[in-house]
């Protein structure tokens, strides 16, 4: 399945981009980040922190569709 | 009654939202600006930058806004995020709210400005007097958990008895017997941060000692008592200082935690030695190695008192 993953805050410095298209088996955010994690040492725990979908936020067991825009939020620091 | 969240990249037109607030039935108006400082945990900073995520941001600012303005029956609120790089003065984040009452108007006011903190998705990057750039975490609170750095879990137990000894009694003394220094048991303790149990024979024992106090368990001692068919041994026959109930020790291992308000940091299993079938018979020693009934050793953090639990108390 294709997507794309957007990076914010400190995850877009650790993965060295903001946004990337990828091709993917992982069926869930969980599952999804968990490869990421692994493969570019992220360092986040997945519940430190939110995930959202095509632009709106969702659980991490929630089910990825083709062409979703996944969004790693890492703790928000507005104000 | 209206609601208006926006993100700016420019100033914050702070004068245009404020007139949005007027409203004839408003008694009360309160407006926040949070601006940009010039240091934040000590550090002298030098400028800052808000990265956010647009689309998610407005609908969060605006379900904030909307869920407050509900909660509180105000009757105008209006906030406005900047993103982008700021300087010091700059204003960050604006929000006014407008109520019949001072009362509601000044609760919606915070409640808006806290959850904006929190849960709306812009990312704050400091970038320090030495050049040095850092992404921060809300009110200081870490980038990576949201979480006051010294924000560790209770230990979810309770401590029924606290034993402390003199000197030691098994240690050391392979081969030479024990020694019989006796011990107490107290009510309370005063627990020294690095250096342990006050008046227990390891306190100030080495620096950075793993076991400057031991947890055991009470379930530990009751499964000794019926195998062992001794229905009257003490708790205080393993030397361990702090019998605790109802919680799985070995789950504990590496991790901190804060049990009465001290902070501990649990090491290790406190490994049963052979004294153990001296102490109560032969085979404690194989019985106590199975499963953690060892107890577990833990450094202490921080001061103050451990209290037994009444047993007056009921709860």
């Amino acid at each position: 399945m294709n997507l794309t993953v957007c990076y914010f805050g400190l995850l877009a410095g650790r993965r060295g981009l903001a946004e990337e298209k990828l091709a993917v088996s992982a069926t869930t955010p969980a599952l999804l980040y968990q490869e990421l994690d692994a493969r570019h040492q992220l360092g986040l725990a997945i519940s430190d922190f939110r995930v959202a979908v095509n632009d709106e936020f969702v659980a991490w067991d929630h089910p990825l569709k083709e062409n979703d825009t996944l969004a790693l939020l890492p703790p928000m620091s507005g104000g | 009654m209206s609601i208006r969240f926006s993100l700016v990249h420019e100033a914050i037109g702070i004068a245009s939202l404020a007139a949005e607030l007027d409203n004839p039935s408003a008694g009360a108006v309160v407006t926040f600006e949070g601006r940009v400082r010039n240091h934040n945990a000590g550090e002298a900073v030098s400028h800052l930058e808000y990265q956010a995520y647009p689309a998610l941001a407005l609908a969060t600012g605006q379900r904030i806004l909307e869920e407050e303005v509900a909660r509180h029956g105000v009757l105008e609120a209006r906030a406005s995020h900047r993103t982008g790089p700021l300087a010091i003065g700059d204003v960050a984040v604006w929000v006014g709210v407008a109520s019949a009452h001072r009362g509601p108007a000044f609760d919606a006011a915070r409640e808006i400005m806290e959850r904006l903190k929190y849960e709306l998705p812009v990312w704050k990057k400091e970038t320090y007097a030495d050049g040095r750039t850092e992404w921060v975490g809300p009110d200081n609170k870490s980038a990576e958990t949201g979480r006051a750095e010294d924000d560790i879990p209770d230990l979810p137990t309770e401590l029924l008895e606290i034993w402390v000894s003199d000197g030691n009694d098994y240690r050391g003394r392979h081969e030479k017997g024990r020694l019989n220094h006796g011990i107490r048991g107290v009510s309370e303790i005063e627990c020294i941060a690095g250096m342990g149990l006050k008046g227990d024979r390891y306190f100030g024992y080495k620096p950075d000692f793993k076991g400057q106090a031991t947890f055991f368990e009470e379930e530990t001692v009751q499964a000794l008592r019926d195998q062992f068919d001794m229905p009257d041994l003490s708790s205080s026959l393993f030397r361990r200082n702090l019998i605790v109930r109802g919680i799985n020790l070995s789950e504990w291992v590496g991790k901190k935690f804060r049990f009465q308000g001290i902070g501990f940091e649990a090491t290790e299993e406190c490994k049963p030695c052979y004294w153990m079938d001296e102490a109560v018979g032969p085979g404690a020693e194989e019985f106590l190695k199975a499963n953690f009934r060892g107890g577990l050793r833990a450094k202490i953090l921080s001061d103050g008192f451990l209290r037994v639990k009444s047993r007056n108390s009921g709860g």
